[in-house]
């Protein structure tokens, strides 16, 4: 095959058993690869009913056709299983240079079955691979057990492991890579922990083929082109301030999440933004494999209590333990971030879990006595002191692990949790940006908009500027936006790159970009229809696991503070988010029923009515 | 008329000497477009601008006093 390695690799733990598969043409031509593989696989072998932190849960780790092919930002994984945080699927992705050298090792994707009765690491070496010891590693954090397997293994190694808070199946625990690329969210650390499994840890010296090497050369060379001539034309504020640039937008739009939404704007936004990250921190740019970008940030602090060097933060880590914590010490910030990586936390949900903690003591629903410490608005300290303990599960910890659904509701305020099916929403307020509401309530994941961002034409005006606080309409492009993801993650692209470079120009942004460097890559010969199918696939089939999780209209919801009180500040003051109407009109785009249910038509026509469980 | 203006990340080389903040005299009348024309910003330029805490289009009146922002539009996620 070309594109894709052709090969998929079982691990079932339980018996510490290997098995490779090959990779069926069809299946590979209609669920792409990536996020695509994911729910493929699970659709056929998990029980959506399980206990996601049960041996009977199944873990999948893909790349996409595109990644290790040298196309801009292909360069990324996907991790799909069933999630301890939400009990829909995870869809957790990140880039960085493991994802690439898995598939130099000869796979696409590894399945992961069972629970190992010993902790165990997954070692892999241009296609052989297997199971070792690692108990030497238990406890280590996710830097030191880099650094470990690959002085035991091979220096040029590239390692996806699990920090201490996934051991001990925090419920938002991340997966990292490449020491401090994350994927973060839904708590596929926790899977991972649950099975015992520490790290998977690859070496390959191969490389991708492809199909038609020259027409995937002449395109390539004609998209950096165009890329870099717009990056001359107006400096890409992703390159020069990462993605903590954003805070710059959203403060502006009132958009900017603030003390756990009860605001949209923060006073203290000039401490927290993108310009005084690069005045202050930033010591280099840091990019994911064959990225033209580099939105990554390598950065130093020197201060007495919050010093230390690493990488980070990004937008929605700012916003979490930033503005929505009313927390103006950036330093702060970034030490909490630094702990996340090291640890391997989600930055977002554990920012946003203690900005819920400070509202509940504020409103008297927590006591301070039973935080172990004091807990005001602002507090830096109390951030990185209970970020640190969460980690650890240690005192009040233990229960800031569990996230902020399962804390409000414990101190009987559920209400005071932002969350979409028990998970926290990213740094965008839907009061002043009504799709993102939308996308919130429907995405897969719960709290997430990276399944399909309206943040692109709702805030950032690409591929044209659609006003963010109207609500008629926005079903139509959300779905579109959110087709297109799931080809971008499928593909194993970086949605950084591909909505603005590789999608047509128009709001239904049909993936013709894309197109040209799969059918170069993989000779499968997509039609523009055909492709955009695939992404209808992958997301029906996703509905269609979640239905059978038990998920249905009722749980595609925000919390009431987002649709029945008006925003009290900025730009969007006196807005609500318009939830209700637009799903009526999403479900109808999606040939779903007014429950959300996929109909059989729509089902049979995706080739989704035969398989699964 | 007087406004004040805030120039952010891809628009700052447009201020003069670079200044993060400054004001700037129009005629009477003057639209955003003005503006964006005497700082010699590029009409082809992506940008976001915001008087006032609103976003606004190019074609949209200043008033003495207005506050202005104008940024790149910046994502990421
Ligand atoms: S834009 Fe950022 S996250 Fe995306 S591939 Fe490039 S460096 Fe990685």
């Amino acid at each position: 095959m070309h594109g894709w390695m052709g090969k998929i690799l079982r691990v079932d733990l339980t018996r510490g058993r290997l098995r490779e598969e090959p990779l069926e043409p069809k299946a590979a031509k209609d669920f792409i690869g990536g996020r695509g593989f994911g729910i493929h696989i699970l659709r056929r072998e998990a029980d959506p009913g399980c206990d996601p932190l049960s041996a009977e849960n199944v873990m999948v780790m893909a790349t996409g056709p595109l990644t290790g092919t040298g196309a801009p930002t292909g360069a990324r994984y996907m991790i799909m299983t069933k999630s301890p945080l939400t009990g829909a699927i995870t869809c957790s992705n990140a880039g960085g240079r493991f994802p690439t050298e898995l598939k130099q090792a000869g796979f696409d994707a590894l399945i992961f079955t069972g629970k190992a009765e010993q902790p165990v690491y997954l070692w892999i070496e241009d296609g052989s691979a297997e199971l070792r010891d690692a108990n030497h590693l238990w406890g280590k954090t996710t830097h030191a057990t880099t650094d470990m397997l690959r002085s035991e293994t091979d220096a040029k190694a590239r390692v996806a492991c699990i920090g201490p808070a996934g051991e001990r199946l925090v419920r938002f625990a991340a997966v990292m890579n490449d020491k401090d690329r994350a994927a973060g969210r839904s708590g596929v650390g926790a899977v991972m922990g649950s099975k015992n499994l520490k790290a998977v840890v690859v070496r390959g010296t191969g490389k991708v083929a492809l199909a038609d090497p020259e027409r995937f050369k002449a395109f390539n060379q004609e998209t950096i082109a165009r890329f870099k001539a717009a990056a001359r034309e107006t400096p890409l504020g992703l390159t020069i301030n990462g993605t903590a640039g954003v805070v710059i937008t959203t403060q502006h739009l009132g958009v900017l999440p603030t003390k756990n939404w009860q605001q949209g704007t923060f006073s203290g936004w000039e401490q927290i933004h993108g310009e005084t990250l690069s005045a202050k921190y930033l010591v280099r740019n840091k990019a994911c494999y064959a990225c033209p970008i580099g939105c990554g940030r390598i950065t130093r602090v020197e201060d007495p209590v919050f010093g230390g060097e690493g990488e980070g933060p990004e937008y929605e880590t700012i916003y979490a333990m930033g503005s929505n914590c009313m927390v103006d010490n950036l330093a702060a910030v970034i030490k909490a971030n630094y702990i996340c990586n090291e640890q391997g936390l989600d930055t977002i949900t554990m920012g946003a879990t203690i900005a819920c903690a400070m509202e509940l003591v504020d409103k008297g629903f927590l006591q301070e006595e039973t935080v172990g410490r004091p807990l005001a608005w602002g507090d830096g300290e109390a951030l990185v002191e209970l970020t640190r303990m969460t980690a650890a599960r240690e005192g009040f910890g233990d229960r800031l692990a569990e996230g902020s659904y399962r804390l409000a509701a414990s101190l009987g305020h559920p209400e005071l949790a932002m969350v979409a099916k028990k998970q926290e929403f990213p740094g965008y307020e839907p009061r002043g940006a009504q799709a993102m509401g939308l996308a919130y309530a429907t995405s897969p994941i719960g709290g997430s908009h990276m399944r399909g961002d309206p943040a692109y034409f709702e805030l950032f005006g690409i591929p044209e500027p659609v006003d963010p606080l109207e609500w008629r309409g926005k079903a139509k492009i959300t779905k579109s936006f959110q087709d297109l993801s799931a080809v971008i993650d499928s593909a194993g692209l970086c949605i950084f790159f591909a909505v603005r470079n590789l999608a047509g120009k128009s709001l239904d942004v049909p993936p013709t970009g894309i197109r040209e460097y799969l059918n170069a890559a993989t000779g499968a010969d997509y039609t523009l229809e055909e492709l955009i199918r695939a992404g209808e696939r992958i997301i029906t089939a996703e509905r269609q696991f979640l239905i059978r999780a038990g998920f249905s209209r009722r749980d595609d919801t925000l919390p009431a503070r987002l649709t029945a009180e008006p925003l009290p500040d900025g730009p969007a003051k006196g807005m609500v988010c318009h939830l209700e109407e637009m799903l009526d009109e999403y479900y109808r785009e999606q040939n779903w029923s007014e429950e959300g249910i996929p109909t059989a038509e729509r089902l049979a026509a995706l080739g989704l009515e035969e398989e699964g469980r | 008329m007087i406004v004040r203006v805030k120039c952010f990340t891809g628009l700052r080389r447009y201020a003069p000497e670079g200044r993060k903040d400054f004001a700037i005299e129009l005629d009477a009348g003057a639209r955003v477009a003005n503006l964006l024309d005497r700082l010699g910003v590029p009409v082809a330029t992506d940008l976001i601008a915001a008087v006032n805490g609103r976003r606004v289009a190019r074609e949209t009146p200043l008033q003495d006093g207005d506050a202005v922002v104008l940024f790149t539009p910046m994502e990421g996620g």
